[in-house]
């Protein structure tokens, strides 16, 4: 079971970098396009909690930071405190917690982290990012993360499959904090 | 807590669990533990950015990074020509507001269009682009490779596009890169098969240019990209190009580009506050968000 896991992580990790490049990529809005890369990391730290799902996002920076021109190391860097900062707003284990809290706090960490990734790059010398483009950036990234969040989720879920999600399910009332 | 029931809590780590098996973990040891995973994570992603500053592991990331877009460029191009209608669909729908009730129409039109005829009628659009790039007037003495545009820009933040030609091409990093209207961008980076074109807006662009005067002279300055979506600025001694006139290339000695390719349309000249200069706005000829076909010239740029 846990090769299992591991190959549909992996699996995801690279269907999400092919399917961002081939078909997102191409649906550009207001000179910006959706952004499913940054959606899934923050998902990853939703759905995996703080370890696994900042280790999930770092993978997941490592290849958008393969498919553009900008400093590596960037993506690895926002989208791995991102999801472990979303980690942390989840309080509400998934299984019980509203769907629509689920996905807007997604959507809303997904903004953040590009947010983020702007002022990074910019403190790192990276000129033009913190301009009004950016808002039309994340009016984008956010109509489209309202879109893709719970095919994100669902996927993420699938990917350490039901049966384990049911199997470790927090006892009722039991709080190990 | 009962045997076989992992010992987890509020915020909780499902994923633990379900990769590693039933395990007990102290509350106390698994903050620890997630606060050395990210402070690890937030250090390799320092690393990994501190070697592509200055390390000689640049040029081994920029190979990587080829070598990745040239493996998924085949996949890429195949679900690109499936979906591309998708795009442009969707694109369509978003800018619906600001089109005129000409084009409304024809969106409506093109709606009520089965798939099959919608996808006929991007190739031939796509062959017109083709056919159209052999009408271009400028540069006409250099040896040029045309080249299908595969891809927008990679992230919300880089102002590039990647093209469907590489090294075996003949194309090499530098290169200027014109459509129909003018000049593009030029080559960042080329792996064998694809290469990424720098747009003439990307905050790293500066282009040598000529401005044509009202007085029959010319003045020369320096456009400089202000990011996504946004005009290029410049500097000019005075007297100021006059608004609506059309900017070249300089081609200087020592310059990046040739002589004489069309940037952009003069749309706003200003006074710059405290010097003898005008802030001049240029406007791009050329529309990178419905490029289909570009053309790269095989000119080197001075080394």
């Amino acid at each position: 079971m846990r090769i299992k896991n591991y190959l549909r992580l992996l699996a995801v990790a690279v269907l999400a970098v092919l399917v961002q490049q081939a078909v997102l990529n191409q649906v550009v809005v207001m000179d910006a396009h959706p952004d499913i890369l940054v959606l899934l990391a923050v998902c990853a730290g939703v759905v995996f909690g703080p370890v696994y799902g900042s280790m999930f996002a770092f993978v997941l920076g490592l290849g958008a930071d393969l498919l553009v021109n900008l400093p590596f190391g960037l993506s690895c860097l926002t989208f791995s405190i991102s999801a472990f900062t979303a980690s942390y707003f989840q309080k509400i284990p998934m299984h019980k917690s509203g769907v629509a809290n689920t996905g807007l706090l997604c959507v809303s960490a997904a903004l953040l982290s590009t947010v983020f990734y702007a002022i990074i790059a910019t403190l790192i010398g990276q000129h033009g990012l913190l301009t009004s483009q950016l808002l039309k950036v994340l009016v984008v990234v956010g109509v489209g993360g309202l879109i893709l969040v719970w095919p994100s989720i669902s996927v993420l879920k699938w990917s350490i499959d039901n049966e384990s999600l049911h199997r470790y399910e927090v006892p009722q009332g039991g709080s190990a904090v | 807590m009962s045997r076989g029931v992992c010992r987890i809590g509020k915020g909780f780590d499902l994923f633990l669990c379900a990769l590693t098996g039933q395990r007990t973990v102290s509350p106390a040891n698994r903050r620890a533990n997630q606060r050395i995973t990210l402070v690890m994570l937030i250090l390799v992603s320092l690393t990994l950015l501190t070697l592509d500053y200055h390390g000689e592991a640049n040029k081994a990331i920029t190979g990587v990074r080829n070598g990745v877009q040239s493996a998924i460029s085949p996949m890429q191009r195949a679900i690109a020509d499936v979906l591309h209608p998708v795009g442009d669909f969707f694109a369509g729908a978003f800018n619906y507001g600001s089109l005129e009730s000409q084009n409304t129409a024809l969106a409506r039109e093109l709606g009520k269009a089965n798939r099959q005829l919608y996808e006929q009628k991007v190739e031939e659009n796509q062959i017109r682009q083709v056919q159209a790039l052999d009408h271009i007037k400028f540069a006409s003495n250099l040896a040029s490779v045309d080249a299908p545009v595969i891809s927008q820009p990679s992230s919300n933040f880089e102002y590039t596009i990647e093209i469907g030609v590489g090294t075996s091409a003949g194309v090499g990093v530098g290169m200027p890169v014109v459509g129909l209207q003018g000049y593009v961008g030029s080559v960042l980076s080329a792996s064998s098969s694809t290469a990424v074109v720098l747009l003439e807006q990307d905050v790293r662009t500066h282009i040598g240019v000529r401005f044509s005067q009202a007085s029959g002279g010319s003045e020369l300055g320096v456009l400089n990209g202000q990011g996504t979506g946004r005009p290029l600025t410049s500097l000019v001694n005075l007297p100021a190009p006059k608004k609506g006139s059309i900017v070249y290339t300089s081609g200087l000695y020592g310059e990046l580009y040739p002589a004489g390719l069309p940037v952009g349309v003069v749309s706003k000249v200003s006074p710059a506050s405290g010097q003898l200069q005008d802030n001049v706005t240029v406007t791009p000829l050329v529309n990178v968000n419905s490029l289909q076909f570009v053309r790269v010239l095989l000119w080197e740029p001075p080394a």
